[in-house]
C-alpha cells in the first residue's frame, strides 16, 4: 500500500470533510490552563474585596491600634495581591499554544507550584498576624484595647487564640487550594507525563 | 469586523481543514469534535497577534492544532485500542477506498505522539519542520518515523 496515496483519500473522504454544528466563537474555552486562570483571577477578586473591606475598617474604627491592625492586614493583602497577579501575568504570557507544548506546560506547573507553596510557606506568619488583628478588633467593639491589653490573661487568650486558629486557618487554606487549583495541577502533571513518556 | 479579526477569519477560512484532520485523528465523538473545534479557534485566536509570519500560517496553525488537541480533556475511550484492530478487517481491504480506512483506523491506534508525527509526514511536512512543531529534535523524529513507518507498513500488511 502506498501511505501518501491511501493519505490522500482519507483527506478526501473523512479528514477534511467539515465538522456539523460547530460554533465559531472565539472567546469561549474549556482548557485546564484557562480555568487555572479563572481561579487565580477569583482569587484576585476576593483580594481586592478583602482590601476594600480592611480599608474601610481602618477608616470606621475609632481607636488607632485598631486602624494600624487594619492596616497591616492590607500591606498583607498586598502582598498577596502582587504574588497572584505575578503567577496569574507568568501563566498569561507563557501558555501559548503556537510554542513548545511540553516547556510551555512545564513552565507553568512549577512556577504555580512555586507560587502556591511559597504563598502556604509565608501564610505561617501572616495567620498569627490575621488572628492577632481579628482579636484586636472584636475586642475593640465594646472596649478599650490598650486597657484590656495591660490584663495579663488577655495576653493569654490572645496566645490561646493564635495557636488555634492558625493551624485550622492553614487546612482550610490547603483545602481551598486543592478545590481551587489542585484539579488543574493534576491534569496538568498528567499531560507533561505522558507528553514525556511519549517524547 | 476590525481588520486583525477579518485577516484571522480569512486564514482560518482557507486552513479550516487543518483543523478537520486534527480533531477527526484524536476524537472519536461529535460532542468532543465540536468543544475541541472550538477551542482550537479560541488558542489561535490568542496566539495569533504574536504570529510572526515565519512559519507558514498552515504550519503554525498545525501546531496550535496539535497542542491543543493534546492537552483537551477529552471524554475516555476515544482512541481505537490496538486490540480491536484486527476485527475491523484491515487485511480485507482490497479496494482504495479500504485501504485509506484501513490506514485510517492504524493511525488512530498509534499512541497520540505518533500520530501527530506521521500525520506531519504523511502530510508533506519536511523532518525538520516536524521536530519544529512537536518540540522533539531532528533526529529523534527521523529515528521515530522510521520506526512510525515501519510499524504502520506491518499492521497493514500482515493481517
Amino acid at each position: 500500500m502506498d501511505l501518501k496515496e491511501a493519505w490522500k483519500k482519507l483527506e478526501q473522504k473523512k479528514l477534511n470533510q467539515p465538522i456539523v454544528g460547530s460554533e465559531e466563537v472565539y472567546n469561549s474555552s474549556k482548557h485546564p490552563i484557562q480555568k487555572l486562570m479563572r481561579s487565580f483571577k477569583i482569587a484576585l477578586g476576593f483580594v481586592v474585596f478583602f482590601e476594600a473591606a480592611f480599608a474601610y475598617l481602618a477608616i470606621v474604627m475609632p481607636q488607632p491600634i485598631v486602624k494600624i491592625a487594619m492596616v497591616l492586614m492590607m500591606v498583607v493583602y498586598i502582598f498577596y495581591f502582587v504574588t497572584n497577579y505575578h503567577t496569574l501575568n507568568h501563566i498569561k504570557t507563557t501558555f501559548r499554544m503556537d510554542q513548545n507544548l511540553s516547556y510551555t506546560l512545564q513552565s507553568i506547573y512549577d512556577n504555580t507550584q512555586q507560587s502556591l507553596k511559597f504563598q502556604r510557606k509565608s501564610a505561617l506568619f501572616i495567620y498569627p498576624l490575621a488572628a492577632t488583628c481579628g482579636f484586636l478588633l472584636g475586642l475593640s467593639i465594646e472596649r478599650d484595647v490598650i486597657e484590656v491589653l495591660q490584663n495579663r490573661s488577655s495576653w493569654i487568650i490572645l496566645a490561646i487564640t493564635i495557636a488555634v486558629l492558625t493551624p485550622i486557618s492553614y487546612y482550610i487554606a490547603i483545602l481551598l487550594e486543592r478545590a481551587g487549583y489542585g484539579r488543574y495541577l493534576d491534569q496538568l502533571r498528567g499531560l507533561i507525563q505522558q507528553l514525556n513518556s511519549q517524547a | 469586523m476590525p481588520i486583525l479579526e477579518r485577516a484571522f477569519t480569512e486564514l482560518i477560512n482557507q486552513n479550516r481543514g487543518i483543523i478537520y484532520k486534527v480533531i477527526r485523528l484524536y476524537v472519536a465523538n461529535e460532542e468532543d469534535e465540536r468543544d475541541l473545534f472550538q477551542e482550537i479557534l479560541f488558542q489561535a485566536w490568542k496566539s495569533y497577534p504574536r504570529f510572526d509570519g515565519r512559519s507558514k500560517f498552515s504550519t503554525w496553525l498545525y501546531r496550535v492544532g496539535l497542542n491543543t488537541v493534546l492537552t483537551f480533556k477529552r471524554r475516555p475511550v476515544l482512541v481505537v485500542p490496538h486490540e480491536n484492530l484486527a476485527s475491523l478487517n484491515i487485511s480485507q481491504a482490497k479496494t482504495s477506498t479500504d485501504e485509506s480506512e484501513a490506514l485510517y483506523i492504524a493511525i488512530r491506534g498509534l499512541p497520540e505522539i505518533d500520530r501527530m508525527i506521521i500525520t506531519l509526514h504523511l502530510d508533506g511536512y519536511e523532518n525538520e519542520e516536524i521536530a519544529d512543531i512537536t518540540g522533539l529534535t531532528k533526529n529523534n523524529t527521523a529515528v521515530k518515523l522510521h520506526r512510525i513507518k515501519d510499524a504502520l507498513i506491518k499492521k497493514l500488511k500482515a493481517e
